[in-house]
C-alpha cells in the first residue's frame, strides 16, 4: 500500500482517538465502580436494574408497613395478656364469693373491686398506638368504650401490605374480645351481671358470672394465640424481606458494578497501549527525507 | 541535425524539469489540503526529426498533469458520508435526550412515581394522619412537576431538531451553488485546453463538495460529457444541480401537518427562482424521511419518529397515572365522607398538562367505606392500600410495551431510550471507522507523500542540472566551431 502523509495523519489520529476512548471508558469504570452508568451502556441490564431497584424500594415500604403491623400486634398482645390477668382475678373473686362462707355484706363490699376490674378492662379496650385506638375496628380516632362499657367501634378490619401478595389484618375488634354493654354481650355484660348479682346477693347469678368469665378467658386466650401467630408471620416475613433485599442488592451489583480487578487491569493495559501508540507516533513522525537533504 | 537542435533539446529538458518542480511544489504545498489529489506531470518524448537520415528525438514535452481519481471510492465515500450524517444527527440528539431518563443515577421520574405511590402506602398506615395526607399531595406535586419538566425538555429537543432542519438546508443550498459554479469553471477549462488536460484542482474541490453535501443529504451524482456533474436527491429524484444551474433547498412551515418545518426544493436555475413555499417548488420531506439518510434524514427521523415516540409514550404514562389513580380514588371515601372526588384533573392526561385537582387533603380517599356513616370508621385504609398498589399492578389495557404496570411501562421507556441511544452511538462508531478506512484508502491512492515528492524533487533537480550542462556543452561546441573561423 502506498503510504502518504495525510493517510498517516488520519490513521494516527484515529488510533490515538481509539486509544484515548478506551482509556476513558476504563478510567470511568474504575472511578465510578459501575459498568452501567447510563441506559445506553446496556439497555437490557438497565431495565433489569430499574425493575430490581423498584422492588427494593417496595421492600423498604413493606418493611415500614411490617413494623407498623408489629407494633399494633405486640401492643394487642400485651393488652390481652394484662386482660387475662385481670379476668383471672375476677374468676377467683367469683369462685370465692359464690360459696356460702361469705356474707351478703362481703359481697356488697366486693362490688367496688369488680367495678375496678371492669374499668381496667375498659381502659385496656381503649389502648392506643400513637393516636390510633387499636380495638375499635376502623373507628381509630375515638375511644371505642365509654365508662359503662358501651362499644362505639365497628367490626371492620385494618390491613397492611407486608409483601407483594400478602396483606395482614392487624386489628381485633374490641366487642369480640371485651364484649359490649349496650348489646348485652361478652365480658362487659358478664361483669355488669356480676356486679348486679353481688349487689343483690344472688349466688346463682354469681355462678352464672363465673361461667361467663370462664368463656371470656377462653376468648382472650384464643385471641392472644391468633395475635401471636400473626406476630410470628410478620417476623418470618421480615426475615424474608431482609434476605430478599440482600439478594436484590447482590443481583443489582452483578448487573451494575464492575469487577474492579478486571477493570483496573484493563485500565493498566489501555494505558500501556496508549503510551506505546504515542511513542511510536512520535518516532515515525520524525522520519522524513527532509532531514537528509542538505 | 544541428547544434541548435541540441540547444532546443536541452531547453525542452529544462522546461520539463521546471514543470516537474512546479508540480512537486504544488503537491508539497497541498499536503494537508482536504480533498487534494497528488498530481503527476506526464512526460513524453518530443516528435522525432530527421537528422541526416537518422530519426532523432527532439527532447521532452509535458502535454498534461494527471491525478489519481477512483470514482468507485468516491461513490463509497459519498454513501458512507450520508450514512455518517444520519448517525451523527441521531447520536447528537440521543445524547441530549438520554440524561433526562437516566434513572440509574437514582433520581428522576421513576423515583417520583415510587415516592408518590409509597405516600399512599404510608397513608394506609395512618389514614387520619394530617402529615400522611399532606405528603401524598406534595409527592403528587413533585410528580406532576417532573412530568412537565421532561415533557418540556423533550419538546425543546424536538424544536431544536426542527430548527436545525433549516440550518442544514441552508448549508446544502450553499454546497449546491458551489457545485454549479465549479461545473461551469470545469466545463470552460476543459473546452479551452488544447490537449484536453483536466483542471485537477477544480475537480478535487468539486468532489470534496459532493462528499460534504452527501453528509447533509442523500444524493446521487452523474458525470456529463461536457465535464459537469448532475446532482439529484435520492428518494424523490429531484434535480438539484444540472450544469451551471442549481436549486435552493429550504425549510418552510406552510402547510406542514405538524406545524414544523417541511423541506422544499425550488426548480434549478442560475440563479434559481425565488422560494415560494408552495408549488411549483417540490416538498421533499416525505421522501427524505423515508430515505432517512444524511443529517437531514437523521434529523427529520429524530424529530418525527424518535422524539415524537418518546413524547407519545410519556403522555401515555401520564394518562395511565391520571386514569388509574382517579378510578380508584373516586370509588373511595375521604376523611369527611366525600366521595367521587378526582385526584388528577381528568381532562389533563398528557405529560405537559397533568395536574392535581384535589385541594383538600381530607378528600384523599383512603377509606373503602364512608367513614362518617354509622358503623364505619376513619381508620378504614382499604382504598389507600388499593391506591398504593397501582404502581406495580398490571394496567387493564395492553400498553405499547405490552401488558405491564405503570412502573414496568416507565422502565421499558427508559430501556427504549437506552436502546436508541446505543444504536445511534454504535452506528456512529461503525460509520466513523468505515469512513476512516475509506479515507485512508483514498489518501493512500490520491494523497501526497512528502518523501516521494522530495525524491522526485531531487530527480528533477539532477535532470535540470543535466539539461543545463547539455546547453553549456553545446555552447562550448559552438564556440569551438566559431574559433575555426577566426
Amino acid at each position: 500500500m502506498r503510504v502518504t502523509n495525510s493517510m498517516q495523519a488520519i490513521q494516527i489520529a484515529n488510533n490515538l482517538q481509539q486509544g484515548e476512548s478506551r482509556l476513558n471508558t476504563y478510567a470511568q469504570e474504575v472511578s465510578t465502580g459501575k459498568q452501567v452508568t447510563q441506559p445506553s451502556d446496556n439497555p437490557l441490564a438497565a431495565e433489569q436494574i430499574l425493575a430490581l431497584q423498584g422492588t427494593l424500594t417496595q421492600n423498604t415500604q413493606y418493611a415500614t408497613n411490617i413494623s407498623m403491623g408489629t407494633s399494633w400486634l405486640s401492643l394487642q398482645d400485651s393488652a390481652l395478656s394484662t386482660a387475662n390477668n385481670v379476668v383471672t382475678n375476677a374468676q377467683q373473686l367469683a369462685t370465692q364469693l359464690s360459696t356460702g362462707t361469705f356474707s351478703a355484706t362481703d359481697r356488697l363490699n366486693a362490688v367496688s373491686q369488680v367495678q375496678q376490674i371492669q374499668q381496667e378492662l375498659i381502659s385496656l379496650g381503649n389502648t392506643q398506638v400513637g393516636n390510633q385506638y387499636i380495638f375499635g375496628g376502623t373507628v381509630t380516632n375515638a375511644p371505642p368504650y365509654d365508662a359503662s362499657g358501651n362499644y362505639g367501634g365497628n367490626d371492620q378490619s385494618i390491613s397492611v401490605q407486608v409483601d407483594g401478595s400478602t396483606s395482614v389484618a392487624i386489628n381485633n375488634s374490641g366487642d369480640q374480645i371485651f364484649g359490649n354493654t349496650s348489646t348485652g354481650t361478652g365480658l362487659m355484660q358478664t361483669l355488669t351481671g356480676f356486679i348486679t348479682a353481688l349487689q343483690t346477693n344472688n349466688i346463682p347469678g354469681i355462678q352464672n358470672a363465673l361461667a361467663g368469665l370462664n368463656t371470656a378467658a377462653d376468648t382472650l386466650h384464643s385471641a392472644q394465640a391468633a395475635v401471636g401467630a400473626k406476630e410470628n408471620l410478620l417476623t418470618s416475613v421480615t426475615t424474608m424481606n431482609n434476605t430478599l433485599n440482600t439478594n436484590l442488592q447482590q443481583v443489582i451489583s452483578n448487573y451494575q458494578d464492575v469487577d474492579i480487578a478486571q477493570a483496573s487491569s484493563n485500565l493498566a493495559q489501555a494505558q500501556t497501549a496508549f503510551q506505546a501508540a504515542l511513542q511510536s507516533t512520535a518516532m515515525v513522525e520524525q522520519l522524513s527525507l527532509v532531514n537528509f537533504i542538505s | 541535425m544541428s547544434i541548435q537542435g541540441i540547444f532546443y533539446t536541452g531547453v525542452s529538458g529544462l522546461m520539463a524539469q521546471q514543470v516537474g518542480m512546479q508540480v512537486t511544489g504544488e503537491n508539497i504545498a497541498n499536503v494537508n489540503t482536504p480533498g487534494y489529489s497528488a498530481e503527476t506531470p506526464v512526460f513524453e518524448t518530443g516528435i522525432t526529426v530527421d537528422a541526416g537520415g537518422l530519426p532523432v528525438g527532439s527532447g521532452v514535452q509535458t502535454p498534461q498533469i494527471t491525478r489519481v481519481y477512483n470514482d468507485y471510492l468516491q461513490t463509497l465515500l459519498k454513501n458512507e458520508n450520508s450514512n455518517n450524517g444520519t448517525y451523527t444527527a441521531a447520536n447528537n440528539y440521543m445524547q441530549l435526550v438520554q440524561p433526562v431518563f437516566n434513572e440509574l443515577a437514582g433520581s428522576g421520574l421513576g423515583t417520583s412515581l415510587s415516592n408518590f405511590f409509597n405516600a399512599f402506602q404510608n397513608l394506609a398506615l395512618d389514614p387520619t394522619g394530617t402529615a400522611e395526607r399532606e405528603s401524598v399531595l406534595s409527592q403528587a406535586g413533585l410528580l406532576t412537576d417532573n412530568f412537565h419538566q421532561i415533557s418540556t425538555y423533550l419538546t425543546n429537543t424536538q424544536s431544536q431538531a426542527d430548527a436545525s432542519v433549516s440550518a442544514i438546508t441552508t448549508q446544502a443550498s450553499s454546497d449546491l451553488k458551489s457545485i454549479a459554479q465549479l461545473n461551469q469553471a470545469i466545463s470552460l477549462a476543459e473546452a479551452a485546453s488544447p490537449t484536453g488536460s483536466q483542471p485537477n484542482e477544480l475537480l478535487d474541490q468539486r468532489e470534496l463538495t459532493v462528499r460534504n453535501l452527501a453528509q447533509l443529504a442523500d444524493i446521487s451524482y452523474s458525470a456529463q460529457p461536457d465535464g459537469t456533474l448532475t446532482i439529484t436527491l435520492n428518494g424523490s429524484g429531484t434535480t438539484l444541480v444540472s450544469g451551471s444551474q442549481y436549486a435552493t433547498m429550504y425549510a418552510n412551515t406552510t402547510g406542514s401537518a405538524n406545524g414544523m418545518n417541511d423541506v422544499w426544493v425550488t426548480a434549478v436555475g442560475n440563479p434559481p427562482p425565488a422560494t415560494s413555499g408552495g408549488a411549483p417548488d417540490t416538498d421533499v420531506t416525505a421522501a427524505i424521511t423515508t430515505d432517512g439518510l444524511g443529517q437531514l434524514g437523521g434529523t427529520l427521523k429524530f424529530r418525527d419518529t424518535t422524539a415524537q415516540g418518546f413524547i407519545t409514550n410519556l403522555n401515555d404514562l401520564a394518562s395511565y397515572v391520571v386514569n388509574s389513580v382517579n378510578t380508584v380514588q373516586t370509588a373511595g371515601y375521604g376523611l369527611t365522607g366525600n366521595t367521587n372526588v378526582n385526584f388528577f384533573t381528568p381532562a389533563n392526561t398528557t405529560a405537559a398538562n397533568i395536574s392535581v385537582s384535589i385541594a383538600n387533603p381530607d378528600d384523599i380517599a383512603a377509606a373503602t367505606n364512608n367513614p362518617t356513616a354509622a358503623g364505619n370508621g376513619t381508620g378504614d385504609n382499604g382504598n389507600a392500600l388499593a391506591l398504593g398498589a397501582l404502581l406495580t399492578q398490571n394496567l387493564a389495557a395492553a400498553t405499547p410495551y405490552g401488558t405491564t404496570s405503570i412502573k414496568g411501562f416507565y422502565n421499558s421507556l427508559v430501556a427504549d431510550v437506552g436502546v436508541q441511544a446505543q444504536n445511534a452511538s454504535s452506528g456512529l462508531t461503525a460509520s466513523n471507522n468505515m469512513l476512516t478506512q475509506l479515507n485512508t484508502q483514498r489518501e493512500s491512492q490520491s494523497g501526497v507523500s512528502e518523501d516521494q515528492e522530495l525524491a522526485n524533487m531531487l530527480n528533477y533537480q539532477k535532470a535540470f542540472q543535466g539539461s543545463a550542462k547539455v546547453i553549456s556543452t553545446a555552447t562550448t561546441m559552438y564556440d569551438t566551431i566559431l574559433g575555426l573561423i577566426s
